[in-house]
């Protein structure tokens, strides 16, 4: 009975601290021109958006997109500056995932900065066990994501080393 | 009275020619046949590329806003986004003339500054040029036939000095292409929605896919 008690003491304790350490957002470092997230992989979606009523030279024209849920339960857009074509989307889907998966700490680096006022958009987006939260119009462009297990990813070399680099980390 | 048009090409005639000494040719000259050829100023060829910008006059030019960007490489292009799109203005007598700050945010976006970004598979160089684009650009018979490139290898695209001038001669005419369908003259925003294919597109991702470019454009602007 009492081993019973402490195992299930235990196990709350557990799902207690996971729960509190499992959904995170924090501004890790931002310049004028650069912001550095850090993260934990419950508060981002990773979404390739398909393009209607696209007129250019690229099949099956994407977006690609990170939606990243704030301490404010508002949703910013973290998104590639330029358009992709359908596998070039969805591979950065798989290796991103991969990186959100394996890591503890996610870090997102991106260009621009959150300065601007929040202004809540119709858009909202359903995070798994977290609720569903408006856009808040704030946006960087995509440059790198990295996680504390050596995972990364980068906007235009993709995880060729070193990665991160360049613009990121940003240094403290 | 109606413009008369300047002649582009003319028909070299029948004339002899040094080539490799082989079998076929032992004595290393051929004889080769009528040919088309573009006259200069109607086309740019990597060793005129190279000149052009060698020797542009870069007297009162604009140049794109510098210190506005922290990329890591973000005013290492300024001089060519400059030049080539003083260049064009020019060429094309366009009015309003293209903003080099226009070229420099549309690099932003699309490459970060980077010459040769290997992770996106179907466009190169550091305005991201597609296939499709590089072919138009180089088609004697094709949509920008009035000026063209010509002898540029695929290649030739991770090298900004060629990538930048060919890319700012496909921003012009997209800028030509929005100010037809629109009646009137362009703003930098529609210039990069035809540029990205989403001029008319009535979807709600064009204001998505122009957003890295507004923010990078504002900024240039000091807005």
């Amino acid at each position: 009975m009492t081993s019973l008690k402490i195992n299930d003491l235990l196990f709350l304790s557990i799902v207690f601290l996971v729960g509190c350490a499992s959904s995170s957002y924090k501004v890790d470092i931002q310049t004028e021109g650069r912001t550095q997230l850090l993260v934990s992989s419950d508060r981002v979606i990773l979404e390739c958006d398909y393009l209607t009523g696209y007129t250019g030279d690229i099949k099956e024209a994407h977006l690609f997109l990170m939606h990243v849920l704030d301490e404010s339960k508002t949703v910013l857009t973290v998104s590639q500056g330029n358009i992709l074509g359908k596998e070039d989307c969805f591979r950065r889907i798989n290796k991103i995932g991969k990186i959100m998966k394996s890591g503890y700490k996610i870090f997102i680096g991106g260009m621009g900065n959150l300065d601007k006022p929040r202004e809540t958009q119709q858009r909202s987006y359903s995070f798994p066990g977290l609720g569903q939260f408006p856009e808040n119009g704030r946006a960087l462009q995509f440059m790198t994501v990295w996680n504390d297990k050596g995972g990364c990813y980068n906007a235009y070399s993709g995880d060729q080393k070193p990665c991160p680099s360049d613009e990121f980390p940003i240094e403290k | 009275m109606a413009k008369k048009e300047r002649k582009k090409v003319v028909i070299v005639r029948e004339h002899p020619m040094h080539v490799p000494v082989s079998q076929k040719n032992p004595t290393g000259i051929t004889v080769r046949d009528r040919h088309p050829r573009r006259l200069k100023g109607t086309y740019l060829d990597r060793e005129e590329i190279e000149s052009v910008f060698k020797t542009y006059d870069r007297k009162g030019i604009t140049f794109p806003a510098p210190k506005k960007f922290e990329y890591k490489n973000s005013d290492k292009y300024d001089e060519l986004i400059a030049v080539w799109t003083d260049y064009f203005n020019k060429k094309f007598e366009a009015n309003p003339p293209l903003d080099p700050d226009v070229v420099k945010a549309l690099i932003a976006s699309e490459s970060g500054f980077r010459e040769d970004p290997p992770e996106n598979k179907i466009a190169f160089g550091i305005a991201q040029i597609t296939p499709e684009t590089f072919k138009a650009l180089q088609d004697p018979k094709g949509e920008v036939k009035d000026f063209i490139f010509n002898n540029i290898r695929k290649k030739d695209l991770k090298d900004p000095n060629i990538n930048i001038p060919m890319a700012v001669r496909w921003l012009h005419r997209k800028k030509r292409l929005a100010e037809g369908k629109l009646g009137r003259s362009a703003t930098a925003e529609e210039i990069i929605l035809e540029y990205k294919g989403l001029l008319k597109s009535k979807s709600d991702e064009k204001k998505r896919a122009l957003k890295n470019f507004k923010e990078n454009y504002d900024k240039l602007k000091n807005k």
